[in-house]
Formats: C-alpha cells, structure tokens, sequence
C-alpha cells in the first residue's frame, strides 16, 4: 500500500552499472539497489526531502554541478557517480563544516559506535581540523522533556528531529529556533517536548544530539546484544529489538515491520522494562501467613496452590481469571488448565469493559489505514490506547485522503482534524442502524444531522475502517451490520478492535472465554461463567478458589468494589502476576511471574497477526513463567500434565485450531457470551455522569512501578466542564472527592471544554484513585462531587 | 484576538493564496501595535494561519527585524558576519558592547538602546556595517559608532521600526 504507485521504469547508470528503478526515484534509493550506501544526514527513507545537509553530493553526467542524492529523481538514462574524486572532495568539504563547531565528545557519547558523523567522517572526512580559531559552543545539557536530554553542540542541524514531529507526530512542538550558526533545537518558551513519541527522535538523530534520560551513559553500542521482540504494552504490537548487556535490559530499539508499526514505537512501550530492576518487582512467591506476607520457594507455592485449586475444584467452585497478558502459548495452556484440570469452564481474560477484541466478521489489517477514505472510531481513544495505530491515522488524515468520525460520550484530544458526534450511553446501536439506512438511501442527505454529514462522507468513500473499543456487545453487532451494508454498496470496509490488553486478542483465540476453546470454537457442555458472573459468585461465597494470573481486575474491571469484594471473601486466591498489583494484595499465594523479556513465544495483536519474540534475559531465581506456573500447577493438582515448552505448545494450539469446527453461519467467529449492555443509567440529583478516560501511562502493574514512565505518570485527576465548574466552585488544581454508589476517590480537579454538562471525565486506572470504584459492571456510573481543598490550599 | 486584529488578520490572509503566507505581516503588524511580538501575538498568529504557536515561535526567531522582548527606540544591528568581521566588526562590536553596558540581545537600563548582532546585512562591500532603526550605517569604527551615538541621544527618532 505504497502511496507511489510506480508505473514506469527508467534506466539508470550508477557507478558503471545500469539498471531499471520505478520513475521518481530518489537517486539515494536508487543505489541502494547496488549495495552502494550514499552517506546522508538530513535524508530519512520516512521523512519528506529536505536537501539540508549536503553530505549526499553525487556526480551526475551532463549536470554541471554536483547534485544532491537524496532530492534529486532519477531521469530515463541518467549516469550517476557516486565515488568520484569531485564527489570525495565535495563530501571532505561538508565534513568539515559539519565538524567545525562540534565538540569532538565522541568518548563521552552516547552515540558514539552508531553515530554517522564518526562513520562518515572516518570514511569521507578530513582527518584533522584546519581551525585554529575558538570553536563556538552552545548550550551542552538542555533539558528537553520528560524522557530527553539535548546537546545542542553535537547538533548538526538536519532536522530529522524537527521534521519526524511535523510529518509523522504531526505534533509540531520542536521547533527550529533563530538561524544560521546559532540555530538551536528548541520548543516554544523552553515547553516540555512531551510528546507519546519521542524516542523515535533519539534514534533517527544521526548524531549524539538527542539521547535518551533511560539510556544515557548506560552501555556502548558495540557491547549489546540484540534480541527481536515485539512490544506487548499494547494490542498494537510493534516490533522492537531488545538490547541487553551483562544480562540486563539497556534499551528497547525500533525493528521495522512496515505492515505494523512502520518502524516506529511509542514511548510506552520503549520505556516499560525498567521495572524489571525496580524494588517492585517480584522475585519471589510468597504466602499470606500470620498477618503478613513470606516468601517462598517456588515449588512450595505451586504445590500449596496446587492442591486447594483442586479441592475448590473437585467441588466444581472454581474460577479462572486472565489470559490477556499471556503469550498466545500460556492463554492456551491456561484454558487448558481450566478446563482439563480444573474441569470448569469458568476462564476469562476479558477483566476491563472490553468484551471482545476480535470482529467475528470483515476483520481489517492495520495496512488498511493507510489508504482508507474515513475512519470510523468509536469509543476508542487510539492516541492512548494505541498509539502506533494513531500515528497511521494521522498519515491518512494528514495526507488529506482521509477522513476521521470519532463517536464517544466525549471528545478526545486527537491531533488531526476530526468530526466529533457525541453519543449518549448504550445508542451508539441505533445511530449506526440509522447510518446505514441512510447509506442503503444513497447520496443526497436530507439535513444536517450528524448521521447525514457522515453518510455523506462515506458517500465519496471508496474504502473505510471502523475502529472499535470492543466496548458492549450490541455496539459490536451493529458496527458489523453497517460494514457489511457498506460492503453490500460496493465499498471496502473493515473493522479493527483496539485491545485492552496486548494480548486480549491472543487469549480470545486461544480460548480463554467461557463459550469458546481455541480457534473459537464453541466448547462442548455448558459455556462457564463471565468474569462478572465469577465475581459475582466469589463475592457471594459461591466460589471456592479463584486463579488470577496477569491479569488486575481490583484496578480494571469496571464495578471495582465488586471485585475488590470477591477478591477479599473467596476461600482461596492465587495470583501471577511481575510486581503487586492491587490484586495480588488480596492473594493467599502470590507466583512471581517472568516478563516478555524473560520467555519466548507468540504474541497475537489486534488485526490478528500472531507474531514471536523470543528471550532476551534470564529471570531471577524464583520467577517462572506463566507456562511454568501453570504447568507446576497442573502436577500439584495431580490431575494430568501440561507442558511448559512453548514450542510444544505453540504446536498444539495451531492444531486445535485446524481442527474442523462448528459452523457458526456465515463464516463469522463466534462471539465470547457476554453478560450485560452499556444502557442508560439513573444519575441521582446533583451529581454528574462518570466517564472513564485511559491515558497511555495509566494503568496499575508494571505501568505504575517502571522509572523509565514514571516522569511522564498523570497524577489521579478528573476533568470537569466550565459550568459545572462554577456550580460546584471549584477551581483548577482543587482537590475533590468524587462519591459513587460503592466508594469515592480523591483527584485534583482539571476543567475542560470538551466536558459535557453533567458529565465528569475521570483518569482510569490509577492505583492511588481506582476509577472503577465510582461505577458498576456495566460501566456506568456517577459521583457526587466534594471540593476537600480548594487549588491554592491544594498546591501548598 | 482583538477584534480590530481580526480585521487585519482576515485582510491579509486573503493577499495570499495560502494563509500561513500571511505569517509574517501579521507579525509586522502586531509587532507595530505592540512594540515586539508579545506571546499574544504568537498565539493569535497560530490561530490566524492555522499552525502551533511553535512553528510561529520558531519563524519569528529566525527574523532579525521580528522582537519576542521590549526593544528600546533605537535598535543597533551590527553584522557579524564574515565580511564584515574581516573589516573589523570584532572590535567594533566589542567596543559599542562597552560603551552601551549591554550583551547581544540587550537593552540599555535607561530602556533606550537595544543591541543586537546580526547575520550579514548584504552590504559587505562597505564594512563593517550596522542598521539604525533599519537605516544603514557603511564603514563603521568605534569613533564613528561615538559620534553616532551622540546625535541619537539627542535627537528622538519618531518610530523604532516601520511598520509592514
Ligand atoms: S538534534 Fe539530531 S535530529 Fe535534530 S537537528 Fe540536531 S542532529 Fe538532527
Ligand atoms: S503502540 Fe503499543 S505495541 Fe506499539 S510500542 Fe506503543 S505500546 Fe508498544
Ligand atoms: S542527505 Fe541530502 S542534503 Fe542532506
Ligand atoms: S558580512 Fe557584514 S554585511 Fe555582509
């Protein structure tokens, strides 16, 4: 889905060899075609030419002066030089204008072994200075952001950086600033450079100029080691490689998969592994015993929790909770587990408000995006949830092909330019019925509703991409109905579910639903409980044993003091989990479970392309995987074996799934069952609607614990509207107490436009304010607003 | 936005097939409202042609002739450029920095000089060079720049800069 589409090829002659490239392009692509590496700076395959630093000078038969490689397109019969003795010389000159001011810091850099202004240099460039002059100097420790640090002397001014935040971020925060020699790399007034995206810029900056807070000084290029992963904070999946040295994660690095991330990773995921060194982390199982909690050895932990699974599970009052979190090859084991061990049904990893992650029809690819005419989200706030996805949005929409609906009970933050229409709880179903009507009508909208502007959108549309939350069931059924009313009208249409968790998607088609074993297929005898249907049963003392692994339904699932109450009253809890969530608090048994970094396997993202990664480090001593944990599990129980090999199990999954399956009718997948619907709820007098808000650094577990996003954590906050502000006078900054049916939390107050009346947007999934006390499980709910102090008392 | 900014914001938005064209008169203008580019006129300008107030920032800074601070009534540019350093600015640079008290960017503390260095002014034939109030001065040494100095204090130029 390469937005050129080549149509004719010319020959070209680079270095003595000729050649047919597309029409258009790039001399400095061209070559490549050769192996022939035409040194640049300011070039970048993914940005637009900017022809700033001149180090690309070629020779070009007929031209009479050099020319610039990575501007200039290749012409039917044009003779290119690329190493001639005018080429070394015009690359010499640039060099050394480049080096003139430079500091030379090469032993003290971070850059240093992957900077192309050492290697160009040592290839291209003078081998000593002619000034004798002092060099100027400029500002060395610049503070850039949160996860920044600028040396604006090592800046060579090619404006990757500037021009990855323009282009690709569409930010537009880093700025140029003055000109000439005295250019700095700035932003406005000194302004945190804060964006979701901002690694990327640490390593597209060809010199040492911007590094990395979480990496300066901590190894040297040459003594790590690489191992190819894929990021798992969220369902977007980025491939990413992870660099170790003695064993230990330095750094996470981009790994272009241009069908996923496009070569790009968020700062979310490029941060979160510092936890694993973080004094949070668990290393070890431990017990509750006497008022406390002791470590153990883990085979005692397995064969303890072992052995009260199955006595909870010999009377059939057992539950199993997560999956989502799991590699593809542990959500199978784990219903497994479940379901020949335990002998239940009762498995789930959904534990937030999403239902389910996979369209059970016309699933779309990430790649369709990219030449989609409208997006369609709903619900899904894609710059948080899944940001890497967002970008691609932004592409679309920037390259002005594209057009983005967002419906929501509130609008969003987006960068691009998007028509907002705001829904009201639970009818999402019925504008979308009403849009595809005035789809199958055709052109030509009567009036100005939200619903005609956008049929008339998608009247022009030749192709279009519904983005979903995965947020209530008859939501999902009628975002199906009007793709495939837009199929039946020639269009192409898709649809992708952004996952609450990196692999909910993985756990759906492993089978960790009640209904549904691997590959979707339903499961012979009575489908088991819900998530909600467990808590409900642990809380009323129906349930004997619950297992809860990677998974953190006190924080996530939507009626918190329902979980934090099932959590409290089941006879027995054992949880996996990599540090001690608000879950594991309540656990008899806690396992000490490894990280993405310290196993192998698969994991599967949410247009459902399943992708592997592999170990990069060991685990400490006592940590297990959760195919370890499960498989030690499964002997204490003595009821059977599961293996813990991955290999093994990867094997066995991809056959369940191959196994012919009931039809479902229409090909479609059939659907995890669901319990209950997003409707209206009853908001006493006075007190204002509870909308939930993710934010990318929210969430509890890893989130909350890892140094490298804590600079970048929200504090708890809620956002009001300016009305209600001033009913309940309370200023910015001011702390209130926010009461709900089951429980209240306290936050600092925010004020917004966006809000609507009557509505408060609270911060989801911050351990230290849980949202989800404020709602029930269908996700509803409200809170009565306190003002507790007032902004300037709250401030000192 | 003051109404009346609008106004001119709109009449020159439409001179130029694309409004971000537009960025820089508006500045002007302001600048001539306002003295120099105040953190309002940022702000209305990212509003008026559609950009972050960033890009706006980052434009005004390449400008010589656009102000982010107060700027006294007389405005020194000296170029520092390599012609005019061949002619000597270096040391007539060092000497108005001694006779006015001020560093590059300053304004003397009576308010009534602003100092600032420039890149080449396109008159590198006659240098060293500096602009007075965007009048050029040729040939300048520091005895010259005295004199200069002394006719300036005395007589009170009627505008600092020309508006647009
Ligand atoms: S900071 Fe790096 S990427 Fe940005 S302009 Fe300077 S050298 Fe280029
Ligand atoms: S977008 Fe998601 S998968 Fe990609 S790097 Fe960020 S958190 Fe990881
Ligand atoms: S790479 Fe060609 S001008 Fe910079
Ligand atoms: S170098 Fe001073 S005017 Fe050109």
């Amino acid at each position: 889905m390469s937005p050129e589409k080549a149509v004719r090829e010319v020959s070209v002659t680079i270095d003595g060899n000729t050649f047919a490239v597309p029409e258009g392009t790039l001399v400095v692509e061209a070559a490549k075609h050769l192996g022939t590496q035409i040194p640049v700076y300011c070039y970048h395959p993914k940005l637009e030419p900017a022809g700033l630093c001149r180090i690309c000078l070629v020779e070009i038969e007929k031209m009479p002066k050099l020319q610039i490689a990575c501007a200039t397109r290749v012409a039917d019969g044009m003779v290119v030089h690329t190493s001639s003795a005018k080429v070394a010389e015009a690359r010499r000159g640039v060099l050394e204008f480049l080096l003139l001011n430079h500091p030379l810091d090469c032993p003290v850099c971070d850059k240093g072994g992957e900077c192309e202004l050492q290697d160009f240099t040592m290839s291209y460039g003078p081998g000593e200075s002619r000034l004798t002059e002092p060099k100027l100097h400029k500002p060395k420790l610049v503070d850039l952001g949160p996860t920044i640090v600028l040396d604006e002397e090592r800046c060579i001014l090619c404006r990757r950086c500037t021009r990855f935040d323009d282009e690709i971020a569409q930010e537009r925060t880093l700025i140029v600033e003055d000109r000439g020699f005295k250019s700095l790399i700035s932003t406005r007034n000194g302004g945190a450079y804060a964006s979701y995206f901002s690694g990327n810029t640490t390593e597209i900056c060809p010199v040492g100029a911007l590094t990395s807070k979480a990496y300066r000084f901590r190894s040297r290029p040459w003594d790590l080691n690489h191992t190819d992963s894929v990021c798992t904070q969220c369902s977007v999946g980025c491939n990413y490689r992870v660099d170790t040295r003695f064993g230990r994660v330095m750094r996470t690095f981009t790994r272009e998969n241009p069908a996923v991330d496009d070569g790009w990773i968020c700062d979310r995921g490029r941060y979160t592994f510092n936890y694993l060194y973080a004094p949070e982390r668990l290393r070890a199982p431990s017990i509750k015993r006497d008022g406390g909690r002791v470590d153990v050895t883990f085979a005692e932990a397995a064969v303890l929790a072992g052995s009260k699974l199955a006595e909870a599970a010999a009377r059939g009052r057992v539950g199993v909770i997560g999956g989502g979190r799991l590699s593809d090859e542990e959500a199978y084991a784990l219903q497994r587990f479940a379901r020949e061990v335990l002998g239940t049904n009762n498995i789930d990893y959904r534990t937030h408000a999403q239902v389910y992650a996979s369209p059970s029809r016309f699933g779309a690819r990430l790649t369709d995006i990219d030449d989609a005419s409208v997006i369609l989200a709903f619900g899904a706030v894609t710059p948080e949830l899944a940001p890497i996805l967002d970008l691609r949005i932004r592409r679309a929409v920037a390259r002005g092909h594209a057009k983005f609906v967002y419906m929501g009970p509130y609008r969003p933050a987006f960068t691009i330019e998007t028509r907002y229409v705001k829904l009201q709880r639970g009818t999402l179903p019925k504008e979308l019925d009403d849009l595809g009507d005035a789809v199958r009508r055709g052109a030509g909208q009567p009036g100005g509703s939200d619903v005609a502007t956008i049929a008339s959108d998608i009247a022009a549309a030749k192709k279009i991409v519904a983005i979903h939350s995965g947020e209530d069931a008859p939501s999902a059924d009628a975002i199906e109905r009007l793709v495939e009313t837009l199929q039946q009208s020639g269009r192409d249409a898709g649809i992708l579910v952004v996952g609450a968790t990196g692999n909910a998607r993985g756990a759906e088609a492993a089978g960790c639903v009640p209904n549904l074993g691997p590959g979707y297929a339903p499961v012979s005898g009575e489908p088991g409980m819900t998530t909600d249907q467990m808590l409900a049963a642990a809380a009323d003392g129906r349930l004997d044993a619950l297992f809860v692994i990677g998974a953190n339904p006190a924080l996530t699932f939507p009626d918190g003091a329902l979980a934090r109450r099932a959590l409290k009253r089941v006879p027995f809890l054992a949880v996996a989990d990599q540090v001690m969530t608000e879950t594991a608090s309540y656990a008899h048994i806690v396992f000490a479970a490894a990280s993405f970094a310290e196993k192998r396997g698969h994991t599967t993202n949410l247009e459902g392309i399943r992708q592997a990664f592999a170990a990069a480090v060991e685990s400490p001593l006592e940590v297990r995987t959760d195919a370890q944990i499960i498989g030690a599990l499964t002997l204490a129980t003595r009821r059977g074996s599961i293996g813990d090999d991955p290999t093994t199990l990867f094997a066995e999954l991809n056959a369940a799934e191959s196994a012919p399956r009931a039809k479902t009718g229409g090909g479609a997948l059939a659907r995890p069952v669901v319990t209950g619907a997003s409707a209206p709820i009853a908001v006493p007098d006075g007190a204002l609607t509870v909308i939930p808000i993710p934010h990318l650094y929210a969430g509890g577990g890893a989130a909350a614990h890892d140094p490298g996003t804590k600079p970048m954590r929200p504090e708890p906050y809620a956002v009001f509207s300016p009305s209600d502000a001033r009913r309940l006078s309370l200023d910015e900054g001011a702390r209130v107490k926010l009461s709900g049916a089951s429980g209240s939390i306290e936050v600092s107050a925010r004020i917004a436009q966006q809000v609507p009346d009557g509505s408060v947007l609270v911060l989801a999934e911050m351990p230290e304010a849980p949202h989800n006390l404020l709602l029930d499980a269908s996700g509803g709910g409200w809170a009565n607003v306190e003002v507790i102090a007032g902004a300037a008392e709250a401030a000192g | 936005m003051t109404p009346q900014r609008e106004r001119r914001g709109a009449e020159l938005v439409a001179k130029y097939p694309e409004a971000r064209s537009a960025l820089v008169p508006f500045l002007q203008y302001c600048q001539a409202e306002d003295g120099y580019v105040t953190d309002q006129a940022i702000a209305d300008a990212a509003e008026l042609v559609g950009i972050t107030p960033a890009e706006v920032e980052s434009t005004a800074s390449f400008y010589s002739l656009l102000f982010r601070h107060p700027i006294g009534k007389h405005v020194i540019q000296v170029c520092r450029t390599l012609g005019c350093m061949l002619g000597g600015a270096d040391e007539l640079r060092e000497h108005i920095r001694t006779r006015l008290g001020v560093e590059n960017l300053e304004t003397t503390a009576d308010g009534a000089i602003t100092y600032e260095e420039v890149e080449c002014l396109a008159a590198c034939d006659r240098a060293p060079v500096l602009q007075h109030n965007l009048e050029f001065v040729y040939n300048v040494t520091p005895e010259k720049f005295d004199s200069l100095l002394e006719t300036w204090r005395r007589e009170s130029p009627a505008a600092a800069l020309p508006a647009e």
